[in-house]
């Protein structure tokens, strides 16, 4: 039975070759790109929603190991652009994308019609508005990345479920319950779970969708702590409509406005010395 | 002073319409009520006496009402509806899933998704004696399947289809497309999705349908008198279970599919026929049981129903 | 970390095909039913002229002297369908405007399965119900009412078609936003005012909707006539006497032993194709009214 299935593996791998092989040696081959430490690089994307324009020649370079937050009044494309990274948007017809968003260190162009989603999007996760936990144990919740993604292995899911929910600081509140289902934690755990499933396939990205738009201000905190945390090993992007988040936690910023990066900068920057009028007037709570 | 009084006269005579209506209205409803209650206790009275006969269940029809039973009724409509259920649910939860999840609305298959989706609302408003004629002309005398359990499956399938369609799309669109995204986002496949989550969380809606579909499929009978149900059968099909593996003899198996059969709606109707008071008795005692099953399935789908509305809070 | 995933990908397009099919599937039912209808219409009317079927005025099939005109069929199912509106229409609207308008929550969670539950139960038994009971009911106050006649199965289709006419119309009406109702009490309107001069001009279309749904299935239903209307076909108003419907004419045929092709055999196909336009016309319409609903909100 054990040579048998090792027998069709190999059969599998001759057939359909191995993605994950090529995205390790393309690592390799670009890693001087990396050494730039740029995770993202953006150029001239446009989006469309069928005819209507909702990104406009959009500029962005995301650094790499750092949090990156795109704020802007509602409406302004943020998160759009936000789930261009994962392309999220292909999940609903009349999408169209053009441009460039570059993905390091695998040298693939995201937006490209022709790469595999389920690569990309094992590679940059995805954490919600509302926490949006499957009506499944906690132990799935964390584990269903894995298994679909091809794990079988049950004592190597247990020790990524662990080391996903530890990361996420939510072991110690779960471990007696990880049977329970996922709805009978609160909301901050809910989201917090999400995290832990979106990090248990350890991409290298992860975008938040406005993560605490849902969550009372000490489920927020105990958020915001983690993104730090969880950027010693991760690349952050999030959508924030909430400006003192923004500078709160992150290291860069972006601000849209109708659909164009208006300014992007370290987020002192931004916040203290804004070199748009635009950026300053929604700093100082003049619109938005 | 003298108009507001007369604007306050004019006021009173609007109310009473007000105080009158819902009398009306409320009397209408306890018609309806009284109506079916008189149906119910007119067909239990009716049968009651062959209802507490233990015997009337275990035997075949006869020339004597007093003799005659429903055993070749109901062991003939478990085994229509069991062909009946598998084969809706083999058509029915796939194509409302394609609808819903797959649906693309745009260019060549677009078009043929909204064919689909308008035909099967059509498929709902069909007479169901038309089933009937494309059973006989299709089943029974092009594919010379015969007047068997097989037709008679395949025949209700295509009734209960719609309804099933209809609710595991309903049930479907009630998961958020956060849950959705959520699957999609660590890498999950549209079938790993479908598999893991839209199905069974859409399980519950998809079983209250086949429940509602089930009985009213349960006690149809135009289109199984179109294709030819026999009234009067006096033997059960072959029993396919065997005493050793593998349990099931596929020759015997078939020999079931393609036995002429009997149902409780068809013998009823063949007994009400009868100038006979007696086989009347029979007809009310065997209507009662399609009732009792009927209350039973309804209220069943609606406990479901219940159930995963509570268990499911988005 | 990660194992090959190239058949997963496979597997995803395999169940996209199976999916595709089931869907597409049920469009063969479809054809099949007008195939099927179609080829054995056009072989009865080689045996019988489309004038004869559409001008002579009597129906004898099983007689030596056979004539196929089809209009006493029609006849019969519709004066049946219309006893049946006259009484679900009124009923039915007295019903929905209560339910939607007037009563309380508690009174609607009874009220609804009860009237939903009128579809439910068995036509068969129904069937039995007229011939049985208000048949005989029906006899003690209308005079000259033979045992088989249209008045018993018309009144009793009249309840059994609630659920569309009632029911449906009462969903229409509880549609309309309740800002729409708050406007027309703001203006000091009584209820019964404002639910018969604002809530049903409003949903209109819906319960129009509902009520030829109601028709369309009261054409198409079965038993209840099979059993208690007669087998006679009888160009007549008069709801007294035994007529026979479409639907009851394919029972009566059916039951016997019919060869393949024979022109008892095609008949029914003539009849039922005949029956399958009529409900099609009047489902269209329905759903027609349904979407302009939809538009208006």
């Amino acid at each position: 039975m054990v040579i048998g299935s090792v027998v069709i593996d190999n059969i599998k791998n001759l057939i359909f070759g191995t993605k994950e092989k090529a995205l390790e040696e393309t690592k390799e081959a670009n890693l001087i790109k990396s050494e730039s430490e740029i995770k993202i690089e953006v150029k001239e994307l446009n989006f469309y929603y069928g005819d209507f324009k909702a990104l406009k020649n959009i500029n962005l370079k995301v650094p790499t190991k750092k949090i990156t937050a795109l704020i802007g009044p509602s409406g302004c494309g943020k998160t759009t652009l936000l789930r261009c990274f994962n392309r999220m948007h292909d999940l609903y017809p009349d999408s169209r994308y053009e441009g460039t968003i570059y993905f390091n260190p695998y040298g693939i162009n995201i937006v490209d019609k022709n790469i595999d989603l389920l690569d990309l999007r094992r590679k940059i996760g995805m954490v919600f508005q509302r926490p949006n936990p499957f009506p499944k144990s906690i132990f799935e919740n964390v584990a269903y990345g894995l298994k679909v993604n091809g794990i079988r292995d049950k004592k190597l899911i247990q020790e990524k479920v662990e080391w996903a929910l530890r990361a996420s600081a939510l072991w110690d509140e779960v471990k007696d319950r990880l049977k329970e289902n996922a709805y009978s934690l609160s909301g901050g755990q809910q989201q917090r779970l999400c995290i832990a499933r979106a990090i248990a396939i350890e991409p290298d990205v992860v975008l938040f969708d406005e993560p605490t738009s849902a969550l009372d201000p000490i489920s927020t905190a105990k958020i915001e702590e983690l993104l730090i945390q969880l950027k010693e090993k991760l690349t952050i992007i999030i959508v924030t409509h909430n400006m003192q988040q923004a500078a709160r936690v992150s290291d860069y910023t972006g601000f849209m406005y109708l659909g164009e990066l208006i300014e992007f900068d370290k987020t002192d920057k931004i916040f203290t010395v804004p070199k748009e009028k635009l950026t300053e007037e929604y700093i100082t709570g003049r619109f938005g | 002073m003298k108009s507001l009084e007369k604007f306050d006269k004019k006021k009173l005579k609007k109310i009473k319409p007000d105080i009158i209506f819902p009398i009306f209205g409320f009397f209408a409803l306890f018609l309806v009520v009284s109506f079916m209650f008189t149906l119910v206790l007119d067909v239990f009275l009716d049968g009651f006496e062959k209802l507490k006969d233990p015997n009337f269940y275990t035997s075949f029809p006869s020339r004597f009402p007093e003799k005659a039973g429903i055993l070749s009724g109901w062991v003939g409509t478990l085994l229509v509806m069991g062909g009946a259920i598998f084969w809706s649910l083999l058509i029915g939860i796939p194509a409302g899933i394609y609808l819903e999840e797959y649906a693309k609305k745009r260019g060549l298959i677009g078009k043929i998704e909204n064919i689909i989706e308008l035909n099967i609302n059509n498929l709902a408003a069909v007479p169901a004696i038309i089933y009937g004629l494309l059973a006989l002309g299709i089943f029974v005398y092009r594919f010379k399947l015969g007047e068997s359990i097989l037709t008679a499956g395949l025949t209700l399938s295509i009734l209960m289809l719609p309804v099933i369609v209809v609710n595991t799309r309903e049930a479907i669109r009630r998961i958020p497309r956060d849950i959705r995204e959520a699957a999609y986002a660590v890498g999950a496949t549209k079938w790993d999705t479908i598999r893991d989550h839209i199905f069974p969380y859409s399980l519950g809606g998809i079983l209250t349908g086949l429940i509602i579909a089930a009985s009213r499929a349960i006690g149809e009978t135009a289109p199984l008198v179109t294709i030819g149900a026999l009234t009067f059968i006096a033997f059960l099909p072959p029993n396919p279970i065997t005493s050793d593996f593998p349990y099931l003899s596929l020759t015997k198996f078939w020999e079931v599919l393609m036995s002429p059969f009997t149902v409780l709606p068809i013998q009823i109707f063949n007994w009400v026929s009868r100038p006979q008071a007696a086989f009347q008795i029979n007809a009310a005692a065997a209507g009662f049981i399609l009732l009792v099953l009927t209350v039973f399935m309804n209220a069943l789908a609606y406990y479901i129903r219940q159930k995963v509305r509570r268990k499911y809070i988005w | 970390m990660f194992a090959s995933l190239g058949y997963k990908r496979i597997l995803d397009k395999l169940m996209l095909a199976v999916f595709f099919t089931a869907g597409f599937i049920t469009i063969f039912i479809t054809i099949g039913i007008v195939y099927v209808l179609l080829a054995d219409t056009l072989e009865f009317f080689k045996e019988v002229s489309i004038k004869e079927f559409l001008t002579e005025k009597e129906w004898t099939p099983v007689f030596a002297t056979k004539k196929f005109g089809i209009w006493p069929l029609i006849a019969g199912t519709f004066l049946i369908a219309a006893i049946a509106m006259i009484v679900s229409v009124p009923l039915g609207l007295l019903i929905a405007i209560y339910l939607s308008e007037y009563a309380s929550v508690s009174v609607k969670e009874i009220a609804k399965p009860i009237i939903e539950f009128l579809e439910a139960v068995p036509t068969v038994v129904y069937g039995y119900f007229t011939l049985l009971f208000v048949t005989p009911l029906l006899q003690k106050i209308v005079p000259d009412l033979e045992s088989f006649n249209s008045l018993a199965p018309g009144v009793v289709l009249g309840f059994m078609i609630l659920p569309y006419t009632a029911s449906m119309a009462e969903d229409a009406m509880k549609g309309v936003p309740q800002r729409i109702r708050e406007a027309s009490y703001a203006l000091g309107a009584t209820k019964l005012w404002t639910a018969i001069r604002i809530i049903l001009p409003a949903s209109i279309s819906g319960v129009i909707a509902g009520f030829i749904l109601g028709a369309s299935r009261a054409i198409g239903e079965t038993m209840v006539v099979a059993i208690s209307a007669g087998m006679y076909p009888n160009l007549t108003l008069d709801p007294r006497e035994p007529i026979q419907t479409m639907t009851g004419y394919i029972v009566q045929i059916a039951l016997g032993d019919l060869p393949f092709g024979s022109i008892e055999y095609l008949s029914i196909f003539a009849v039922g194709f005949t029956l399958f336009i009529i409900a099609f016309v009047f489902n269209s319409i329905a759903l027609w009214l349904k979407s302009k609903i939809r538009e208006m909100y």
